[in-house]
Protein backbone atom coordinates (compact mmCIF):
# COMPACT_ATOMS: atom_id res chain seq x y z
CA UNK A 1 0.00 0.00 0.00
CA UNK A 2 1.32 3.59 -0.99
CA UNK A 3 0.27 6.94 -1.04
CA UNK A 4 0.93 9.62 -3.62
CA UNK A 5 1.45 13.50 -2.00
CA UNK A 6 2.58 16.79 -3.13
CA UNK A 7 5.82 17.98 -1.22
CA UNK A 8 7.86 21.39 -1.72
CA UNK A 9 11.23 20.86 -2.93
CA UNK A 10 12.56 21.60 0.33
CA UNK A 11 10.93 18.93 2.40
CA UNK A 12 12.11 16.22 -0.25
CA UNK A 13 15.02 14.02 1.40
CA UNK A 14 17.21 11.46 -0.33
CA UNK A 15 15.44 8.10 -0.30
CA UNK A 16 12.67 9.13 -1.35
CA UNK A 17 10.82 7.85 -4.56
CA UNK A 18 8.89 9.83 -7.30
CA UNK A 19 4.91 9.16 -7.80
CA UNK A 20 5.07 10.61 -11.12
CA UNK A 21 7.44 11.69 -13.49
CA UNK A 22 9.25 14.35 -12.86
CA UNK A 23 8.64 17.09 -15.68
CA UNK A 24 10.45 20.66 -16.81
CA UNK A 25 8.13 23.81 -17.81
CA UNK A 26 8.76 22.52 -21.35
CA UNK A 27 7.35 18.91 -20.57
CA UNK A 28 10.54 17.13 -20.65
CA UNK A 29 10.86 14.17 -18.10
CA UNK A 30 13.86 15.02 -15.62
CA UNK A 31 13.23 11.87 -13.51
CA UNK A 32 11.20 9.05 -14.39
CA UNK A 33 8.31 7.76 -12.23
CA UNK A 34 9.71 5.36 -9.28
CA UNK A 35 13.31 6.93 -9.24
CA UNK A 36 15.31 7.25 -5.85
CA UNK A 37 16.05 10.60 -5.09
CA UNK A 38 19.16 11.18 -4.52
CA UNK A 39 21.17 13.76 -2.63
CA UNK A 40 22.47 15.62 -5.96
CA UNK A 41 19.38 15.23 -7.93
CA UNK A 42 17.83 16.99 -5.34
CA UNK A 43 20.51 19.65 -5.84
CA UNK A 44 20.03 19.67 -9.83
CA UNK A 45 16.01 19.93 -9.69
CA UNK A 46 16.79 23.44 -7.35
CA UNK A 47 19.10 24.57 -9.56
CA UNK A 48 16.32 24.12 -12.66
CA UNK A 49 13.60 25.64 -10.40
CA UNK A 50 11.70 23.11 -9.62
CA UNK A 51 9.57 23.70 -6.53
CA UNK A 52 7.15 20.27 -5.66
CA UNK A 53 7.64 17.23 -6.09
CA UNK A 54 4.93 14.30 -6.04
CA UNK A 55 6.70 11.40 -4.24
CA UNK A 56 4.95 8.31 -3.00
CA UNK A 57 4.57 7.08 0.60
CA UNK A 58 5.04 3.43 1.51
CA UNK A 59 2.49 2.51 4.06
CA UNK A 60 4.99 0.75 7.00
CA UNK A 61 4.86 -2.61 6.69
CA UNK A 62 2.94 -4.06 9.40
CA UNK A 63 5.63 -6.83 11.29
CA UNK A 64 2.92 -8.39 13.55
CA UNK A 65 0.54 -8.75 10.44
CA UNK A 66 3.15 -10.46 8.74
CA UNK A 67 4.32 -12.50 11.09
CA UNK A 68 1.05 -13.63 11.84
CA UNK A 69 0.32 -14.49 7.95
CA UNK A 70 4.01 -16.46 7.82
CA UNK A 71 2.64 -18.39 10.58
CA UNK A 72 -0.58 -19.28 9.14
CA UNK A 73 1.06 -20.12 6.22
CA UNK A 74 3.17 -22.45 7.63
CA UNK A 75 0.76 -24.49 9.63
CA UNK A 76 -1.29 -24.49 6.30
CA UNK A 77 1.57 -26.06 4.72
CA UNK A 78 2.05 -28.94 6.95
CA UNK A 79 -1.41 -29.86 6.75
CA UNK A 80 -1.21 -29.60 3.08
CA UNK A 81 1.64 -31.90 3.21
CA UNK A 82 0.21 -34.34 6.13
CA UNK A 83 0.26 -37.44 3.77
CA UNK A 84 3.64 -36.88 2.51
CA UNK A 85 6.23 -38.59 4.10
CA UNK A 86 8.52 -39.41 0.69
CA UNK A 87 11.82 -37.57 0.53
CA UNK A 88 11.12 -36.07 -2.63
CA UNK A 89 7.58 -34.88 -1.05
CA UNK A 90 9.68 -33.78 2.17
CA UNK A 91 12.08 -31.66 0.01
CA UNK A 92 9.25 -30.41 -1.54
CA UNK A 93 8.02 -29.00 1.54
CA UNK A 94 10.65 -27.49 2.58
CA UNK A 95 10.76 -25.58 -0.34
CA UNK A 96 7.55 -24.72 -0.08
CA UNK A 97 8.11 -23.11 3.40
CA UNK A 98 10.82 -21.17 2.34
CA UNK A 99 8.82 -19.89 -0.49
CA UNK A 100 5.56 -18.58 1.53
CA UNK A 101 8.38 -17.26 4.14
CA UNK A 102 8.89 -14.94 1.35
CA UNK A 103 5.16 -15.11 0.10
CA UNK A 104 2.84 -15.65 2.55
CA UNK A 105 -0.73 -16.58 1.39
CA UNK B 1 -21.86 -51.43 -3.46
CA UNK B 2 -20.70 -53.20 -6.72
CA UNK B 3 -17.31 -51.48 -8.08
CA UNK B 4 -17.41 -50.43 -11.97
CA UNK B 5 -16.67 -52.54 -14.63
CA UNK B 6 -14.29 -51.68 -17.54
CA UNK B 7 -16.78 -52.39 -19.86
CA UNK B 8 -19.15 -50.13 -18.03
CA UNK B 9 -16.89 -47.59 -18.31
CA UNK B 10 -16.44 -47.81 -22.07
CA UNK B 11 -20.34 -47.84 -22.67
CA UNK B 12 -20.32 -44.43 -20.87
CA UNK B 13 -17.71 -43.23 -22.77
CA UNK B 14 -19.31 -43.72 -25.77
CA UNK B 15 -22.16 -42.55 -24.64
CA UNK B 16 -20.76 -38.89 -24.41
CA UNK B 17 -21.76 -36.54 -26.99
CA UNK B 18 -18.19 -36.39 -29.62
CA UNK B 19 -16.52 -33.17 -29.93
CA UNK B 20 -16.60 -31.32 -33.08
CA UNK B 21 -14.13 -32.40 -36.13
CA UNK B 22 -12.44 -29.08 -35.76
CA UNK B 23 -11.79 -29.15 -31.99
CA UNK B 24 -10.14 -33.01 -32.59
CA UNK B 25 -8.01 -31.92 -35.07
CA UNK B 26 -6.76 -29.21 -32.20
CA UNK B 27 -6.29 -32.12 -29.75
CA UNK B 28 -4.38 -34.47 -32.05
CA UNK B 29 -1.94 -31.61 -32.99
CA UNK B 30 -1.90 -29.66 -29.53
CA UNK B 31 1.52 -31.18 -28.88
CA UNK B 32 3.13 -30.12 -32.72
CA UNK B 33 4.40 -26.71 -33.12
CA UNK B 34 4.06 -26.82 -37.01
CA UNK B 35 1.00 -26.34 -37.96
CA UNK B 36 -0.86 -24.72 -40.95
CA UNK B 37 -2.16 -21.28 -39.15
CA UNK B 38 -4.31 -19.75 -41.70
CA UNK B 39 -5.90 -23.50 -42.81
CA UNK B 40 -6.54 -23.85 -39.33
CA UNK B 41 -7.79 -20.76 -38.33
CA UNK B 42 -10.34 -20.94 -41.02
CA UNK B 43 -11.65 -24.25 -39.60
CA UNK B 44 -12.17 -22.51 -36.22
CA UNK B 45 -14.11 -20.00 -37.89
CA UNK B 46 -16.57 -22.38 -39.79
CA UNK B 47 -17.78 -23.44 -36.22
CA UNK B 48 -19.86 -20.66 -34.91
CA UNK B 49 -20.45 -20.92 -31.51
CA UNK B 50 -16.40 -22.47 -31.05
CA UNK B 51 -15.29 -19.11 -32.72
CA UNK B 52 -17.47 -17.17 -30.61
CA UNK B 53 -15.86 -18.53 -27.39
CA UNK B 54 -12.63 -18.14 -29.21
CA UNK B 55 -13.24 -14.31 -29.76
CA UNK B 56 -14.35 -14.27 -26.28
CA UNK B 57 -11.76 -15.58 -24.47
CA UNK B 58 -9.08 -13.13 -26.63
CA UNK B 59 -11.23 -10.06 -25.99
CA UNK B 60 -10.81 -10.62 -22.13
CA UNK B 61 -9.21 -8.15 -20.10
CA UNK B 62 -6.07 -10.29 -19.64
CA UNK B 63 -5.01 -9.85 -22.90
CA UNK B 64 -5.31 -6.57 -22.95
CA UNK B 65 -5.27 -5.91 -26.13
CA UNK B 66 -6.50 -1.71 -27.38
CA UNK B 67 -9.28 -2.89 -29.92
CA UNK B 68 -11.68 -5.44 -30.39
CA UNK B 69 -10.55 -8.76 -31.74
CA UNK B 70 -13.85 -9.33 -34.73
CA UNK B 71 -12.33 -12.32 -36.37
CA UNK B 72 -10.79 -16.00 -35.79
CA UNK B 73 -7.88 -15.20 -38.01
CA UNK B 74 -7.60 -11.66 -36.70
CA UNK B 75 -7.61 -13.61 -32.92
CA UNK B 76 -4.45 -15.64 -34.87
CA UNK B 77 -2.54 -12.74 -35.84
CA UNK B 78 -2.46 -10.75 -32.45
CA UNK B 79 -2.31 -13.55 -30.31
CA UNK B 80 -0.85 -16.19 -32.10
CA UNK B 81 -1.98 -19.42 -33.30
CA UNK B 82 -0.42 -21.38 -30.61
CA UNK B 83 -2.10 -19.30 -28.17
CA UNK B 84 -5.58 -19.52 -29.85
CA UNK B 85 -5.47 -23.45 -30.13
CA UNK B 86 -5.21 -23.99 -26.19
CA UNK B 87 -7.81 -21.33 -26.00
CA UNK B 88 -10.44 -22.99 -28.46
CA UNK B 89 -9.50 -26.43 -27.33
CA UNK B 90 -10.20 -25.62 -23.02
CA UNK B 91 -13.71 -23.31 -24.37
CA UNK B 92 -14.28 -26.71 -26.33
CA UNK B 93 -13.88 -29.13 -24.04
CA UNK B 94 -15.16 -27.15 -20.98
CA UNK B 95 -18.30 -26.81 -22.57
CA UNK B 96 -18.89 -30.60 -23.64
CA UNK B 97 -19.58 -30.88 -20.28
CA UNK B 98 -23.11 -29.93 -18.96
CA UNK B 99 -22.83 -28.00 -15.63
CA UNK B 100 -22.76 -30.24 -12.57
CA UNK B 101 -26.31 -30.39 -10.87
CA UNK B 102 -24.75 -31.68 -8.10
CA UNK B 103 -23.93 -29.91 -5.26
CA UNK B 104 -21.65 -33.10 -3.41
CA UNK B 105 -19.36 -31.79 -6.90
CA UNK B 106 -18.06 -28.45 -7.31
CA UNK B 107 -17.49 -27.95 -11.23
CA UNK B 108 -15.67 -24.41 -10.88
CA UNK B 109 -13.31 -25.67 -8.38
CA UNK B 110 -12.66 -28.65 -10.55
CA UNK B 111 -11.84 -26.33 -13.91
CA UNK B 112 -10.05 -24.02 -11.75
CA UNK B 113 -7.93 -26.74 -10.50
CA UNK B 114 -7.20 -27.70 -14.17
CA UNK B 115 -6.34 -24.35 -15.16
CA UNK B 116 -4.04 -24.11 -11.97
CA UNK B 117 -2.20 -27.18 -13.41
CA UNK B 118 -2.12 -26.24 -16.97
CA UNK B 119 -0.32 -23.04 -15.98
CA UNK B 120 2.06 -24.94 -13.85
CA UNK B 121 2.86 -27.49 -16.56
CA UNK B 122 3.23 -24.70 -19.00
CA UNK B 123 5.76 -22.98 -17.17
CA UNK B 124 7.63 -26.31 -16.52
CA UNK B 125 7.75 -27.23 -19.91
CA UNK B 126 9.17 -23.97 -21.38
CA UNK B 127 12.03 -24.46 -18.63
CA UNK B 128 12.15 -28.09 -19.43
CA UNK B 129 12.19 -27.54 -23.34
CA UNK B 130 8.89 -29.64 -23.77
CA UNK B 131 5.73 -28.17 -26.12
CA UNK B 132 4.33 -25.64 -23.60
CA UNK B 133 0.74 -25.46 -25.71
CA UNK B 134 1.11 -29.66 -25.16
CA UNK B 135 1.51 -28.98 -21.78
CA UNK B 136 -1.14 -26.52 -20.69
CA UNK B 137 -3.58 -28.87 -23.21
CA UNK B 138 -2.53 -31.67 -21.19
CA UNK B 139 -2.93 -29.92 -18.23
CA UNK B 140 -6.15 -28.39 -18.38
CA UNK B 141 -7.53 -32.22 -19.40
CA UNK B 142 -5.77 -34.06 -17.42
CA UNK B 143 -8.11 -35.28 -14.49
CA UNK B 144 -11.20 -35.31 -17.08
CA UNK B 145 -11.48 -38.83 -15.86
CA UNK B 146 -13.39 -36.87 -13.01
CA UNK B 147 -15.70 -35.69 -15.28
CA UNK B 148 -17.03 -38.62 -16.43
CA UNK B 149 -17.26 -40.26 -13.33
CA UNK B 150 -19.22 -37.30 -11.80
CA UNK B 151 -21.95 -37.57 -15.17
CA UNK B 152 -21.95 -40.82 -15.80
CA UNK B 153 -21.61 -42.80 -12.31
CA UNK B 154 -22.79 -40.00 -9.61
CA UNK B 155 -24.07 -42.24 -7.18
CA UNK B 156 -21.06 -44.20 -7.12
CA UNK B 157 -18.39 -41.32 -7.41
CA UNK B 158 -20.04 -39.14 -4.28
CA UNK B 159 -19.65 -42.64 -2.39
CA UNK B 160 -15.77 -42.41 -3.42
CA UNK B 161 -15.82 -38.65 -1.99
CA UNK B 162 -17.26 -39.33 0.95
CA UNK B 163 -15.06 -42.22 1.35
CA UNK B 164 -12.08 -39.89 0.97
CA UNK B 165 -13.23 -37.31 3.28
CA UNK B 166 -13.81 -40.09 5.89
CA UNK B 167 -10.18 -41.62 5.84
CA UNK B 168 -8.61 -38.32 4.67
CA UNK B 169 -6.85 -39.73 1.89
CA UNK B 170 -5.88 -39.51 -1.50
CA UNK B 171 -8.50 -39.46 -4.05
CA UNK B 172 -6.68 -42.06 -6.30
CA UNK B 173 -7.35 -44.33 -3.08
CA UNK B 174 -10.80 -43.31 -2.52
CA UNK B 175 -12.00 -44.45 -6.07
CA UNK B 176 -9.99 -47.59 -6.41
CA UNK B 177 -11.56 -48.84 -2.94
CA UNK B 178 -14.72 -47.81 -3.69
CA UNK B 179 -15.30 -47.99 -7.75
CA UNK B 180 -12.48 -50.59 -8.22
CA UNK B 181 -10.44 -47.95 -10.87
CA UNK B 182 -9.55 -44.96 -10.83
CA UNK B 183 -10.23 -41.22 -13.02
CA UNK B 184 -6.18 -41.88 -14.91
CA UNK B 185 -8.20 -45.03 -16.00
CA UNK B 186 -11.44 -43.85 -16.90
CA UNK B 187 -9.53 -39.97 -18.37
CA UNK B 188 -8.06 -43.06 -21.06
CA UNK B 189 -10.87 -44.18 -22.28
CA UNK B 190 -11.94 -40.53 -22.84
CA UNK B 191 -8.95 -39.76 -23.99
CA UNK B 192 -8.15 -42.49 -26.70
CA UNK B 193 -12.25 -41.87 -27.85
CA UNK B 194 -11.39 -38.18 -28.01
CA UNK B 195 -8.22 -38.55 -30.04
CA UNK B 196 -6.12 -36.60 -28.31
CA UNK B 197 -2.78 -36.16 -28.95
CA UNK B 198 -0.63 -39.48 -27.90
CA UNK B 199 1.68 -37.60 -25.37
CA UNK B 200 -1.78 -35.46 -23.79
CA UNK B 201 -3.21 -39.13 -23.78
CA UNK B 202 0.08 -40.75 -21.77
CA UNK B 203 -0.71 -37.49 -19.07
CA UNK B 204 -4.28 -38.62 -18.75
CA UNK B 205 -3.31 -41.87 -18.21
CA UNK B 206 -0.47 -41.76 -15.85
CA UNK B 207 -0.48 -38.09 -14.16
CA UNK B 208 -0.83 -40.47 -11.18
CA UNK B 209 1.98 -42.48 -12.04
CA UNK B 210 4.45 -41.00 -14.38
CA UNK B 211 7.20 -43.71 -13.84
CA UNK B 212 4.84 -45.95 -16.10
CA UNK B 213 4.76 -43.12 -19.04
CA UNK B 214 7.84 -42.80 -21.49
CA UNK B 215 10.00 -39.73 -20.48
CA UNK B 216 8.89 -37.88 -23.88
CA UNK B 217 5.04 -37.94 -22.78
CA UNK B 218 4.07 -35.41 -21.12
CA UNK B 219 3.27 -37.35 -17.96
CA UNK B 220 5.92 -36.58 -16.04
CA UNK B 221 5.34 -32.65 -16.81
CA UNK B 222 1.87 -32.77 -15.93
CA UNK B 223 2.60 -34.88 -12.60
CA UNK B 224 4.81 -32.30 -11.30
CA UNK B 225 2.58 -29.74 -12.61
CA UNK B 226 -0.28 -31.54 -10.38
CA UNK B 227 1.93 -31.58 -7.47
CA UNK B 228 3.13 -27.86 -7.65
CA UNK B 229 -0.79 -26.70 -8.39
CA UNK B 230 -2.21 -28.48 -4.85
CA UNK B 231 0.93 -27.40 -3.08
CA UNK B 232 0.47 -23.47 -3.96
CA UNK B 233 -3.13 -24.31 -2.38
CA UNK B 234 -4.76 -22.26 -5.54
CA UNK B 235 -8.13 -24.12 -5.02
CA UNK B 236 -8.36 -23.85 -1.34
CA UNK B 237 -10.06 -26.46 0.26
CA UNK B 238 -10.80 -28.03 3.83
CA UNK B 239 -9.53 -31.36 3.15
CA UNK B 240 -6.66 -30.01 0.12
CA UNK B 241 -4.46 -33.14 0.27
CA UNK B 242 -0.99 -32.34 -1.97
CA UNK B 243 0.15 -36.31 -3.59
CA UNK B 244 3.04 -37.51 -3.05
CA UNK B 245 5.99 -36.11 -5.44
CA UNK B 246 7.51 -38.91 -7.90
CA UNK B 247 11.55 -38.91 -8.14
CA UNK B 248 11.33 -40.24 -11.31
CA UNK B 249 9.50 -37.24 -12.29
CA UNK B 250 11.31 -34.75 -11.04
CA UNK B 251 14.56 -35.83 -11.78
CA UNK B 252 13.52 -36.25 -15.61
CA UNK B 253 12.29 -32.64 -15.66
CA UNK B 254 15.77 -31.28 -14.56
CA UNK B 255 14.90 -28.50 -13.02
CA UNK B 256 16.81 -26.94 -9.96
CA UNK B 257 14.77 -25.91 -6.81
CA UNK B 258 15.72 -22.43 -6.79
CA UNK B 259 14.35 -21.79 -10.46
CA UNK B 260 11.04 -23.70 -9.23
CA UNK B 261 10.60 -21.37 -6.51
CA UNK B 262 10.96 -18.31 -9.17
CA UNK B 263 8.36 -20.75 -11.25
CA UNK B 264 5.76 -21.14 -8.01
CA UNK B 265 5.89 -16.86 -7.57
CA UNK B 266 4.75 -16.34 -11.79
CA UNK B 267 2.09 -19.22 -11.26
CA UNK B 268 0.29 -17.78 -8.59
CA UNK B 269 0.60 -13.94 -10.39
CA UNK B 270 -1.17 -15.59 -13.29
CA UNK B 271 -3.49 -17.80 -12.08
CA UNK B 272 -6.87 -15.29 -11.25
CA UNK B 273 -6.19 -13.35 -14.66
CA UNK B 274 -6.68 -17.00 -16.60
CA UNK B 275 -8.97 -17.98 -15.05
CA UNK B 276 -11.26 -14.78 -15.90
CA UNK B 277 -10.11 -15.05 -19.22
CA UNK B 278 -11.14 -18.56 -19.65
CA UNK B 279 -14.04 -17.74 -17.69
CA UNK B 280 -13.83 -19.78 -15.54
Amino acid sequence: MSTIKQIPLEEAQPGMLLGDDLRDAAGQVLLPRGSELAESSLRSLARRGIETLTIRIEAPVDEGALMARREASRLRLQHLFRQAGDPASQELLRLMLEYRQERPQ
Amino acid sequence: MKTLQAQQVVEAVRQLPSLPAVVIELLQSADKDDVNADELANKIALDQALAAKALKVANSPFYGLQSKVASIQDATVILGLRQIRSLVAAAAVTGAFAQSRHSWFDQRLFWQHCVGVALCARTLAAEAGVSEDGAFTAGLLHDIGRLVLVTCFPDEYREALAYQKKHDCFLLTAERDVLGLDHAQVGQALAERWHFAPSIQAAVAHHHAPEEATADSLAGVVHVADVMAHALDLCPREDELVPPLSAVAWNRLGIDWGRFKQMLATVEDQFEDVCTALNI
